[in-house]
């Protein structure tokens, strides 16, 4: 680590105004032809001092024949009554050396403001070592040089992991979405029955049309069709009761609705059986419905 | 709730398309980098791919069709082809430079020293753009050992030697001119 620390200030700013300067790098060794070098100047000032940064060299500009300023950062720091600014240059160096040389990056005049008045020191120069990447010994005839470069290789890896990522977030969102809408692979298993009632409940609260009763009657058909195995007509009722003892109990009910059933599919000028509302077929689909469950 | 998966399905399935299109411009860009030969450069022509025309000029030898191109990459968008460019840019004309100077030597002074300083103008470019460019620091270190050293007037008693780091005058015979 270079390090200089100056106790008195360099140019004409008085003592009392620059209170310390200090220029240090983190390497100043092995440097080789086009690498960076950082020095960093502290300089603790009294307070009320202001940096000029216009003053400092600007980024792109030849410090001499082989450095140039890459990147220049300042900050202030106030520290009591004392102000510190840290100023952070980035140089590159161009210069090709046969055996390791110690150059020099020149000093930097600093100008401060102070209360109307310009204060000005310098930050000493200091030195670094450049070292050469061609072994010395080797004769330029027998230096190999290095080729041109490919094209630069434009991955496409972040695409495929967006991609990736995207289609995941699809197939999740479709999981999701057929789990929510009980679709396959999730379709729940609802009775038969169950399922009649659920849909009649609606078609009752609907208007009271001959339509909407056709309707409502195939569905407990079907749920009767789906349950018995088989298109269940009314002369095999008694047969299927007795194959299928836990409906039993509703019996009558069910010869009823075959009966009305029969007239509003079957007979010409049917009317809305008033005598067998919607709402009968419905308590008669959630009782086969309780059977069901109660036995299967 | 069905809105907001309505919504993410949309924007999944943008993200889905958009990235695909990218891959499938990747890939037809990638067939044609490998086809160079192919390539009809015009102002059209997508930067990579004008890259990939100069440097098979470079490759068959049409170093000045391959110049022309890098040169045109000089305002590049893209940093990195930018640099790239200046440092095959500064190859050819290293290349160049370090062949006249191995057959010929200072007798050939004014080719070798402005290829030499054009290769190091264009490594010098490359290597502000990517420090890290370490193939460009080796040519440029190069570029610096064989620049011919500032051309003096013949003297009489030239002996074919000089004390500085250049004594090496290759293509020179022992013994002077």
């Amino acid at each position: 680590m270079l390090s200089f620390a100056l106790a008195l200030p360099v140019l004409a700013a008085p003592l009392s105004l620059i209170h310390a300067l200090e220029v240090s790098s983190p390497r100043d060794y092995g440097i080789v032809m086009g690498e960076t070098l950082l020095g960093e100047i502290r300089v603790r000032t009294a307070a009320g001092l202001e940096l000029e940064t216009a003053s400092l060299p600007q980024p792109g500009s030849a410090v001499n024949d082989y450095l140039e300023v890459r990147a220049i950062q300042s900050d202030r720091q106030t520290l009591g009554e004392e102000t510190l600014y840290r100023i952070t240059l980035t140089y590159q160096v161009f210069k090709g050396v046969r055996e390791a040389e110690t150059l020099a990056v020149p000093a930097l005049p600093l100008r401060f403001h102070h209360y109307g008045e310009i204060v000005e020191t310098t930050a000493p120069s200091w030195n670094f070592t450049l070292t050469p990447i061609i072994p010395a010994k080797t004769a330029d005839e027998a230096v190999v040089l290095r080729a041109s470069l490919p094209a630069p290789d434009n991955s496409s890896a972040s695409h495929w992991r967006w991609l990736l990522a995207f289609l995941a977030g699809l197939a999740g969102l479709g999981i999701y979405s057929a789990w929510r809408l009980g679709l396959a692979p999730f379709r729940r298993h609802i009775p038969p029955f169950a399922r009649a009632a659920s849909e009649l409940k609606i078609l009752v609260r609907q208007a009271g049309t001959l339509a909407n009763y056709r309707q409502g009657a195939k569905l407990l058909h079907d749920a009767l069709n789906e349950t018995a195995g088989h298109t269940l007509f009314y002369g095999q009722l008694p047969h299927w009761l007795e194959t299928r003892p836990e409906y039993a109990g509703s019996k009558a009910e069910l010869e009823q609705f075959f009966s009305v059933s029969e007239r509003i599919f079957f007979m010409a000028d049917t009317e809305y059986p008033a005598d067998y509302p919607l709402s009968r077929v419905e308590n008669l689909c959630r009782k086969l419905a309780s059977a069901y469950s109660v036995f299967s | 709730m069905l809105k907001t998966l309505y919504v993410l399905s949309l924007l999944a399935l943008g993200g889905v398309v958009y990235h695909g299109f990218k891959l499938y411009q990747l890939e037809t860009l990638k067939r044609t980098m490998a086809n160079p030969d192919r390539v009809t450069v015009d102002e059209n022509t997508p930067d990579i791919l004008v890259f990939a025309k100069a440097m098979r000029y470079e490759q068959t030898g049409n170093t000045g069709e391959a110049i022309r191109l890098y040169a045109s990459l000089r305002n590049a968008q893209d940093p990195d082809l930018r640099a790239r460019a200046f440092h095959n840019l500064g190859t050819i004309y290293l290349r160049d430079g370090a062949v006249h100077w191995n057959a010929h030597g200072v007798l050939d002074y004014a080719h070798v020293s402005s290829q030499i300083e054009l290769a190091k103008e264009n490594y010098r470019e490359a290597l502000r753009l990517n420090p890290d460019d370490w193939d460009a620091r080796f040519n440029l270190e190069y570029a610096w050992r064989i620049t011919p050293p500032p051309k003096e007037k013949p003297k009489s008693d030239f002996q074919g030697s000089k004390s500085s780091v250049y004594s090496t005058l290759p293509g020179l015979p022992g013994g002077g001119p």
